[in-house]
């Protein structure tokens, strides 16, 4: 299953409806935050699914943009 | 099969360091009479102004006793104590279950965004 | 370290994210710290008398964490000390084995070697000089079952009164003022009344470092009540007082003259209740201090008349208290819909300790602020175990069992009966007194001694002629620790090694009447073994060593420490504490349970001495009683006594010699003296050494600052502190903590004592401070 880092960025004041929607996202865990960054990883059970959790997240309301960092595919 | 998992070691064998090297951050040595404010003035004056400070939750609930445990920036299980209902994500407003406190409650004011 | 390789996996990917924008990440402990416990025991923090409940958290058999009880009083809070409670039971000066002093060194011994000697030491003194050469002082953090089995083997056992403890250092004078006042020991209210007081007074007490999180509830009652106010009478300028809406300083010793004061000026403007004085009052005065003091009851007009005298004006002439303040403080008292009132050792640690309790009772009880929510007069515990093992278990040796008395002959012979021993076995004379015990000791009239569970060597006032006494070597001293060396145990002829909190199960009874049952977590370290089974054995040797055979077996029949709680339950039975309903099996699933609970449907009891709020004693004791009884004041038509108590000083005021006032007290990081939150690298970090406050004023004129080294002397001592020059401290006070075991400050207070409760003067004796 692979595993992706990314960066969530926001809009300002967006914090509390993103970290919410995030949460809302079984395959989404959130590390940190930096001003309008947050760091997440993406646990998910296929490469399509990190797709799809990538778009849905891009399509919430406050996110301005999700930037892989980092992927490993585990067995 | 086998060049996945090459490349997946290759990969936590960069990052590897990083992590380590973050664990065993040293603090400078102290001498006993010193107190934490007066090199961290900034965090300390902030931290006595808001709830847990004027609580009497001193420095080192957090951040160790310096030598044999010392963490630059604690995790969860420093929180236990008194909010192992939120650590453990039974609380309201909790059940998201962070990995970290401080996703939402920032610095030394230890407010999130709502003041909470 | 143990992450799987998953979460190591996701670790890095969150790294690796976390660097590209420059943010520190945590490294995780376990990424749930609920999981560093794989299994969690029910129990009390083992510090102050606040009591908070405890979950005890073990992994691999061995305590890593506690966290607070969130279904207990203290809503899952605890305070510095009680969140780091897992290291005390690792520390590595924990003691591992008896030991026996041989010359200046110490020589490990076997447990039986150990129990022989001390039996045959004990019981030769006895067979020799008589039961009263032998003695026992115990503590306020030993379990109740440990502190009743102690007073049954030697008042009931034994025959002898030669049992006290160090409450007696604490609460002596609270108790002494509680059944003076009420005619039964302990607060009728509780700690749910905080939520509900418009009006907090708080005298003699630094709540916000000596019971943290009890001022937590007083200071969130305060930012989200309206129009709460907070009024601190407090020489020093503590957090507490400093949050206060009034805050009333003035020379230590002198609060006598302000309490009478805020009540001449309650009776002048009117503010008084007069239908709750008629109804639920009488007025005393002693004629004569005796021994024994002579009473005589009097008027409500004798009483206003002996009041004239406390003018504001007279009190500030005294006291250095502001005259408005006193009327503010009054007005506030009598007028807010809510007053309850909170002290500890301010009041208690003095020579008027007594009088000073009585004169905060009087207040509630002139104004009606009492037995409801909101209202009561409530005294704060300092130790875990004050209350429930050595007030109410009745180990001091002037008390029997939950309110019994040993000069009352009704009392004894009730006791006779419940333990089967012979009638006229209980000494009718009540025994020596703490300071009076060590005294004894050093004279050698006390042969052989068994301290428990506290630290004399280092708390006793006037600590050096004691510690000598206690090191002389024509004296027998056993000290059951579970430090070595501690500055008590480093001066005893044997040591034996004691479980420590969780190790042993058992009963712990703090400040509000709640009872709570602590689980056993962890074996013993080493061979140490809890107090309970080293008593056992040794009372069960002692008594047959005397020729009591038949009596050995049949006095201790107890096989664990249920076993003895049962017992302790039928001795409440019909008592004023009664908590008959209070089995070992229902403490062990609720979280504390306040007595009076007579059976076992009761669900305990909020608030005492009223039948509107809950007490079911009120219609037992007092039928005729509407709603307030004071029951356990059956002498006095169940009703409580204003005392006419006049202003006297300190035993050793501030003069020409010794300009300065030394008070002594607690701070937030350690507790007592310092065995277990020495150990605990956190804490000692935060607070590594004691210090002496002295205020900026005193510090320019004595030309010391921040970190010099200063002598502090008085008639009986000198020792060499670091100076805190800070705004806390009053002009002409010092203050410094008592918990540092090489700062040995009590070898300059004042052992000086309270003639009605034998409590020594901790808090006030004279001193002069010198640059060193």
């Amino acid at each position: 299953m692979p595993v992706s880092g990314a960066i969530v960025e926001i809009e300002e004041g967006t914090e509390e409806a993103v970290l919410s929607g995030l949460a809302r996202i079984p395959e989404v865990s959130v590390y940190g935050m930096k001003e309008n960054r947050i760091v997440i990883v993406i646990d998910g059970g296929s490469l399509g699914v990190i797709e799809k959790s990538t778009n849905r997240i891009q399509s919430m309301e406050g996110v301005t943009g999700v930037f892989p960092v980092y992927s490993t595919i585990d067995e | 099969m086998g060049m996945k998992r090459l490349i997946t070691i290759l990969l936590v064998l960069i990052f590897l360091p990083v992590i380590s090297m973050a664990a065993s951050k040293k603090h400078p040595p102290v001498q006993v009479e010193q107190a934490c404010s007066e090199c961290h003035e900034a965090e300390a004056v902030t931290w006595q102004e808001h709830k847990h400070g004027l609580m009497g939750v001193g420095c080192v609930v957090c951040h160790g006793d310096l030598e044999k445990n010392f963490l630059k920036r604690p995790g969860p299980e420093r929180c236990t104590g008194c909010h192992a209902e939120q650590v453990s994500g039974r609380a309201a407003g909790h059940k998201t279950k962070p990995k970290s406190c401080w996703t939402c409650h920032n610095g030394h004011t230890l407010l999130t965004n709502q003041g909470r | 370290m143990n992450l799987t390789r998953r979460q190591l996996l996701k670790y890095t990917a969150a790294i690796a994210a976390a660097s590209a924008i420059g943010l520190d990440l945590p490294i995780p402990k376990g990424l749930e710290a609920a999981a560093q416990a794989d299994k969690w025991t029910k129990g009390v923090c083992r510090y102050c008398g606040a009591g908070c409940g405890v979950y005890v958290g073990l992994k691999g058999g061995k305590v890593v964490t506690v966290k607070g009880d969130k279904d207990n009083w203290n809503r899952g809070l605890l305070c510095i000390k009680g969140n780091f409670l897992a290291p005390i039971l690792y520390a590595s000066d924990r003691a591992k084995y008896p030991l026996l002093k041989k010359g200046d060194k110490f020589e490990r011994i076997s447990w039986k070697e150990a129990m022989d000697l001390m039996v045959s030491k004990f019981g030769e003194s006895v067979k020799k000089n008589g039961m009263d050469s032998i003695a026992f002082y115990g503590s306020g953090q030993a379990f109740t079952e440990e502190s009743y089995f102690m007073t049954k083997f030697f008042k009931g056992g034994l025959g002898t009164n030669n049992i006290d403890g160090n409450p007696r250092l604490c609460m002596a004078s609270a108790a002494v003022g509680y059944v003076t006042t009420f005619g039964k020991d302990e607060p009728m209210g509780a700690y749910d009344d905080m939520y509900h007081a418009d009006c907090f007074f708080l005298i003699g007490s630094n709540m916000s470092e000596a019971h943290p999180v009890i001022f937590q509830i007083v200071n969130e009652r305060k930012t989200k009540g309206k129009d709460v106010k907070l009024i601190v009478a407090d020489p020093r300028k503590t957090l507490v007082a400093k949050k206060a809406d009034l805050h009333m300083s003035f020379v230590p010793g002198t609060d006598l003259a302000i309490l009478n004061a805020m009540a001449h000026v309650i009776i002048k403007e009117n503010l008084h209740n007069k239908n709750f004085v008629g109804k639920h009052t009488v007025f005393k005065t002693m004629v004569d201090p005796g021994p024994p003091p002579k009473i005589e009851k009097v008027t409500w007009d004798a009483y206003v008349k002996f009041l004239d005298e406390y003018t504001p004006e007279m009190a500030e002439r005294v006291s250095g208290c502001r005259k408005g303040d006193i009327i503010k403080a009054a007005r506030w008292f009598a007028q807010s819909k809510a007053t309850s009132s909170y002290w500890c050792m301010g009041l208690n640690q003095r020579t008027r300790g007594v009088w000073a309790n009585n004169l905060v009772h009087n207040l509630h009880l002139l104004t009606g602020q009492i037995c409801r929510p909101g209202a009561t007069t409530f005294s704060l515990t300092g130790q875990p175990n004050a209350c429930g093992g050595v007030r109410d278990g009745g180990l001091l040796s002037h008390l029997l069992p939950y309110g019994r008395l040993i000069v009352n002959e009704k009392d004894r012979e009730e006791m006779e009966k419940f333990w089967g021993v012979p009638k006229g076995r209980i000494n009718a004379k009540p025994g020596p007194t703490a300071v009076e015990m060590f005294r004894s000791f050093n004279k050698g009239d006390i042969k052989c001694l068994w301290v428990a569970c506290t630290n004399p060597g280092q708390s006793l006032p006037n600590l050096s002629p004691y510690r000598k006494g206690m090191e002389s070597k024509d004296t027998f001293l056993v000290v059951s620790e579970a430090y070595h060396p501690s500055r008590t145990s480093e001066l005893a002829d044997l040591v034996l090694p004691a479980a420590l909190w969780v190790e042993k199960d058992g009963t712990y009874g703090q400040s509000e009447r709640r009872y709570q049952y602590i689980e056993k977590a962890v074996e013993p370290v080493a061979e140490a073994r809890p107090d309970l089974q080293v008593m056992i054995e040794f009372a069960r040797r002692l008594i047959k060593f005397i020729g009591r055979d038949d009596e050995a077996k049949k006095l201790f029949p107890y096989k664990n420490t249920e076993d003895v709680w049962n017992e302790i339950r039928l001795a409440s039975k019909g008592t004023a504490y009664d908590f008959m309903g209070m089995t070992r099996a229902r403490l062990k699933k609720a979280h504390g349970m306040q007595w009076p609970a007579p059976t076992e449907d009761h669900p305990g009891t909020v608030r005492r001495y009223t039948a509107k709020y809950g007490d079911v004693l009120v219609k037992k004791f007092d039928p005729q009683a509407e709603d307030i009884s004071f029951y356990g004041a059956k002498a006095d038509g169940n009703r409580a006594t204003i005392w006419l108590r006049p202003h006297k000083g300190p035993a050793e005021p501030a003069d020409s010699d010794y300009p300065f006032i030394l008070t002594t007290g607690r701070q937030l990081e350690h507790w007592h003296t310092g065995t277990m939150t020495y150990n605990v690298p956190e804490l000692k970090r935060a607070a590594p050494y004691g210090f002496l406050e002295i205020n900026p004023k005193d510090a320019q004129q004595l030309g010391v600052k921040s970190r010099d080294k200063v002598r502090i002397t008085s008639r009986r001592g000198s020792l060499v502190m670091e100076a805190k020059v800070i705004d806390v401290p009053r002009p002409g006070l010092v203050y410094a903590s008592f918990h540092d075991p090489d700062k040995l400050i009590n070898i300059i207070t004042n052992d000086a004592f309270d003639a009605l409760s034998k409590q020594p003067e901790f808090k006030i004796c004279a001193v002069k401070v010198e640059k060193a």
